[in-house]
């Protein structure tokens, strides 16, 4: 594979301490093309979020070495890896984690300015169109429902044209129909903006949607196998 | 289907049985978030019960001690005059009697090359009637004391209390003169039992009577001052007798014209000034423990906020909202009850701790005795605040459903109505003032005191009110740490009323102290008048006045000498009622006490301004006429035309008030209270009192120069230097400043604490949000920058308004109740300023420091 967008080289991760200690990835290698939607599939506690979370740079192996579009960012400062995150990386996660004390408007800004660009406002209001909230530029997060919130989160996470998204179980916390809008979104983004996308889930239906499915069990991966979308793409 | 019966809820008591022992049991996991709940509550109630015992200790220590340091269990005082024959006889048969006599005067060694003002104790052979001197080197061979004082090789034996050491180069052994007569300095006197650390010029030398006179300082007019100690038997020295005593002595003498104190209170001022400045203290303790009050309040909320999945199991499992309230409460006042008596017990401990720190330096006698009522005091003042500042967030608890408890922001939600909580918080503060009134001293005080509490904590809460309606409202900054700051302003849950009103508080206070304290001292030095005098010279004999006049100018050729003559004499009738039944207000009950210097002119005198009647005609010479000061005139419930009885010399002297002068005491020129007419003294000895004022201030050389110049020549005139008593009066208001700033300091540290618990209390959303921040890019250093800001917001605004707030108290102490002028001192606000600034950036850096440090995946992980 040519320059995957990710490449993580033996990865090994171990949370807690003491009796509570428990080794969640084991000797994971796995690379993601550019622009490929990959779906991380298995049961609770087989290590899925965990892995999307060291992809993003939240979390930091214990050994191993992890690629983003060539730059190894286990290797990388605190302060580094946030604004590499700032500027390549955009993260959905399934609580929406936006910030109670900003307007949607402010929310979707933020990496923006923090990346220090010069008029985010504008390009932030343009993500909120995108994601079909026009009309709720000035609304704080606790005055939105949860689609709502979630789709805010989506343009925060695209607004900086990241690389790479990440989204944790992102219709977790919503109902079906709201879900699938989301996804829809999720997908549509991920072609508009050419991102690699990396997905946690547990529903096979939206995992099948992705090129390909990676599943999880124990810390290791179980499977890596193409969807009939990928072969579909792949065939094309 | 089961029956109702098998829904039934257990009956109250039963219930609350459970709540009580799960309350128990989850305290069993430890009191990890009650630690600044603790400190607050221990800290306050440490403090007031602190002070409380403290002063207690004192008054039981002088009411034990009070013959001690009386001297006896009588003491009749008079300026000037030897006793009378007859009045001696009269005591002398009650009792056991000693004579003392004390004055103003100058000790100077040998060769004068150093001079000092000392005051001089002769005492008789009796003394001490009770308790014991001390001295150093110990007396030995069981040697009377009156041997120490015998004349031997031309010089008597005199005792000195060992700061004069620090005034003159003298060691035991050495000689000293003062006035006619040479000493041999016999020991240094370490404890003096018949002594109350008060304000003394000079250090004290015990000598003989018979040294006395030999001093010849004991001339008609000269400021002696005679006292007559009794020490009644002990098969007669009950209350009854000695009351029956000072009425026989009082029936039998009328115009005897003494002071009279008995041992029930030896220094009714003294024990006056100790229990208002106890009671001054305890109102800042009463504030530390009312801004712990809001530290507790946080930790309450915090406490809820970090037990919200264990209240809404709670309510899951059928728990009713009072229940799971309950819960919390019974918690609380545990906590309360245990901290509030740990507050008390060390509290209790602190007149012991004092003895067995400073021990004999203490100025006054401490009876350290545990008194449970000032324990039980303080338990019920920390109980009644923990209740205050807990009931509006316990009744979150209570009204919030179960699902919102599981919620992050849970206490920051609106919810349903608190009436419940605030009206039992409204309640229960009223309940605490209405305790603190009931068991002050001076309740006007602290009912001022109450007020201003409310007003302030309402002004600051406004402000804090106002602060996060405008950071709401405010124009979106294009610095987004400045954006994010002031976001945090007005966040649900944001620490602006907290940070405002405990910190606030605390400025607020800090800034009236020090300014008070700064007008203080520019009063008592930095701010003297230019003509002011640089010394005072008593004493001076009429025969010796030109002289003196002409050694003055040749010391001093450009400086200026102003004279008045001056007697001593005491109030004993105001309007013909006798003084002991007059009250006076408090600013002229000091007119009363004691003797006054009192003196006679023919025109008003100089920094006097006669504001009512008119000053009598030159060489007037009619009935004896009198011009007061208006201050105490009025504080004494006199006006013009009415008249006053003064004993001067042993004589009662009657005269009506011609008129009333406005003083500027602060020319700290030659003024008197009394100024009489020329006539009503004629005849009678008086000495001269004499300033001098130098264009330039002389130096310390030059001052010790001029002083034992004069003591050589003139061995009867005592001198006093401005400077030096200016110094004296410094250190004095030192050592106040000392006890004030320790509980300012307290009320300062309750401030930090409460900040920290705040913080702690929000630290949860605090770190999520940075987290989030995190993921999203944030460098530390923007992180940083942007709880830098938030705080030194915080810090700013409340600077600003204890800047205010503690200068508008100041200026009402210092005008209204020490009736001097308010200065205002810019650089010291701009410094107290700065100083909050940085004390709330620190506080607020130092409780979120660990944010930036924070990991993103674990965190969110845990939401």
């Amino acid at each position: 594979m040519p320059d995957p967008a990710i490449s993580l080289e033996n990865v090994n991760l171990t949370l807690g301490t003491g009796e509570a200690k428990a080794h969640i990835l084991k000797n994971i290698s796995l690379d993601i093309a550019k622009g490929e939607a990959v779906a991380l599939l298995g049961p609770s506690g087989s290590g899925k979020s965990t892995l999307l979370m060291t992809m993003a740079g939240l979390e930091a192996p214990d050994s191993g070495a992890v690629r983003i579009d060539g730059r190894r960012i286990d290797l990388m400062g605190e302060d580094e890896l946030a604004r590499f995150r700032g500027a390549h990386i955009g993260v959905v996660f399934q609580a929406f984690h936006l910030i109670q004390t900003l307007t949607a408007l402010e929310n979707v800004a933020l990496p923006l300015e923090l990346a220090g660009e010069p008029e985010p406002f504008p390009r932030a209001t343009e993500a909120l169109t995108q994601v079909g909230l026009a009309g709720r530029l000035r609304h704080y997060p606790a005055q939105m429902s949860g689609g709502e919130q979630q789709r805010v989160a989506l343009a925060r996470a695209m607004v900086a044209n990241p690389s790479l998204l990440v989204a944790d179980e992102p219709t977790g916390n919503l109902d079906q129909a709201v879900g699938a809008e989301i996804v829809d979104l999720i997908f549509a983004l991920n072609r508009t903006h050419g991102a690699t996308l990396v997905l946690v889930t547990h529903d096979e239906a939206l995992a099948r949607r992705c090129r390909r499915i990676v599943r999880l069990r124990n810390g290791r991966i179980e499977s890596d196998s193409a969807t009939a979308t990928g072969r579909e793409n792949a065939v094309v | 289907m089961p029956s109702s019966e098998s829904f039934a809820r257990p009956r109250a008591p039963k219930a609350f049985g459970a709540i009580f022992r799960f309350a128990l049991r989850d305290l069993r996991g430890g009191l990890r978030f009650y630690g600044v709940f603790i400190a607050c509550l221990v800290l306050g109630v440490m403090a007031i019960v602190g002070v409380g015992a403290t002063s207690r200790a004192f008054r039981e220590g002088l009411a034990q001690q009070g013959a001690i340091l009386l001297g006896g269990d009588l003491s009749l005082g008079r300026a000037q005059g030897t006793p009378d024959e007859a009045e001696r006889r009269f005591l002398a048969s009650r009792g056991k009697l000693s004579q003392i006599v004390v004055l103003r005067a100058m000790a100077r060694t040998p060769e004068a090359a150093q001079a000092t003002l000392v005051e001089i104790k002769a005492v008789d052979a009796a003394y001490p009637l009770i308790g014991a001197a001390k001295i150093d080197p110990a007396m030995t061979g069981g040697k009377k004391f009156s041997e120490i004082f015998v004349e031997k090789d031309g010089a008597f034996g005199l005792l000195a209390d060992p700061a004069l050491a620090a005034r003159v180069k003298i060691k035991p052994g050495d000689r000293l003169v003062i006035g006619a007569a040479t000493f041999t300095l016999s020991g240094w006197l370490t404890t003096e039992p018949d002594s109350i650390g008060g304000v003394g010029f000079g250090p004290r030398v015990m000598m003989s009577p018979e040294a006395l006179a030999a001093t010849k300082l004991i001339v008609p007019g000269s400021l002696a001052r005679t006292s007559l100690r009794l020490l009644l038997p002990a098969t007669k020295s009950g209350d009854a007798d000695l009351t029956a005593v000072q009425s026989d002595f009082t029936a039998a003498f009328p115009d005897a014209g003494y002071e009279i104190r008995n041992r029930g209170n030896p220094t009714p001022q003294l024990s006056r000034n100790i229990d208002r400045f106890a009671q001054f203290l305890s109102l800042i303790g009463l504030t530390a423990l009312v801004c712990g009050g809001v530290g507790v309040g946080n930790s309450i909320r915090g406490l809820i906020d970090r037990k919200r999945r264990t209240l809404a199991i709670l309510k899951a499992l059928g728990a009713s909202g009072g229940e799971a309230a309950r819960f919390v409460l019974i918690q609380a006042l545990l906590v309360a009850a245990a901290s509030a008596l740990l507050g008390a017990a060390l509290g209790l401990a602190l007149p012991s701790v004092l003895v067995a720190l400073l021990g004999a330096s203490l100025p006054f006698p401490i009876q350290p005795r545990i008194a449970w009522l000032d324990g039980a005091t303080g338990l019920a003042f920390g109980l009644l605040t923990a209740l205050v500042f807990a009931a509006a967030p316990l009744d979150r608890a209570r009204s919030l459903p179960a699902t919102t408890l599981l919620r992050e922001t849970a206490m920051q939600e609106g919810g349903p109505s608190r009436g419940r909580g605030r009206l039992i918080a409204v309640l229960a503060a009223a309940v605490l003032f209405a305790f603190a009134l009931l068991t002050s001293d001076d309740r006007r005080l602290t009912a001022q005191f109450g007020m201003a509490v409310i007003v302030s904590f309402a002004l600051l809460y406004g402000v804090a009110r106002s602060i996060m309606f405008f950071a709401r409202r405010a124009p979106h900054s294009p610095f987004l740490p400045l954006r994010l700051a002031v976001a945090n302003l007005h966040r649900p849950g944001a620490l602006t009323p907290s940070f405002l009103i405990s910190l606030g508080l605390g400025v607020t206070l800090l800034t009236a102290l020090v300014g008070i304290e700064r007008n203080l001292r520019a009063e008592i030095g930095q701010s003297l008048p230019k003509d002011s005098p640089s010394f005072f010279f008593l004493d001076v004999q009429s025969a010796q006045a030109a002289e003196f006049r002409a050694f003055l100018h040749e010391e001093a050729p450009e400086g200026t000498i102003a004279v008045a003559p001056m007697l001593r004499g005491r109030i004993v009738r105001v309007k013909d009622t006798p003084a002991e039944e007059v009250k006076p207000t408090d600013k002229a009950r000091w007119a009363l006490e004691g003797d006054r210097g009192v003196t006679f002119s023919d025109k008003p005198p100089q920094g006097s301004q006669v504001v009512a009647g008119a000053w009598w005609p030159e060489n007037y010479a009619g009935p004896p006429l009198v011009s007061m000061e208006t201050d105490v005139a009025q504080g004494l419930g006199l006006a013009v035309g009415d008249r006053i009885s003064v004993n001067v010399l042993g004589r009662v002297l009657t005269a009506q008030i011609a008129n009333l002068r406005k003083v500027n005491w602060r020319s700290f020129g030659i003024n008197f209270v009394m100024v009489f007419s020329p006539n009503a003294f004629a005849g009678a000895p008086f000495t001269q009192l004499m300033t001098l004022t130098t264009p330039q201030k002389p130096d310390v050389q030059g001052e010790a120069t001029l002083l034992s110049d004069a003591a050589k020549k003139f061995p009867s005139v005592a001198s006093v230097s401005m400077r030096e008593s200016l110094a004296t009066l410094g250190a004095l208001l030192g050592k106040l400043s000392i006890a004030i700033q320790s509980a300012a300091s307290l009320a300062f540290v309750v401030s930090a604490l409460v900040l920290s618990g705040a913080l702690a209390a929000g630290q949860r959303a605090r770190i999520y949000e940075a987290v989030v921040l995190k993921v999203l890019g944030a460098t530390r250093k923007r992180l940083l920058a942007a709880l830098t800001l938030e705080f030194a917001l915080l810090g700013a605004a409340t600077a600003a308004f204890g800047l205010l707030a503690g200068s508008l108290a100041a200026w009402l102490v210092v005008t209204r109740v020490l009736d001097m002028e308010f200065e205002f001192f810019p650089l010291q606000a701009a410094a107290l300023a700065l100083a909050a600034v940085i004390f709330a950036i620190i506080i607020g850096l130092s409780g979120t420091w660990r944010i930036l440090g924070e990991k993103p995946a674990r965190r969110l992980r845990e939401e």
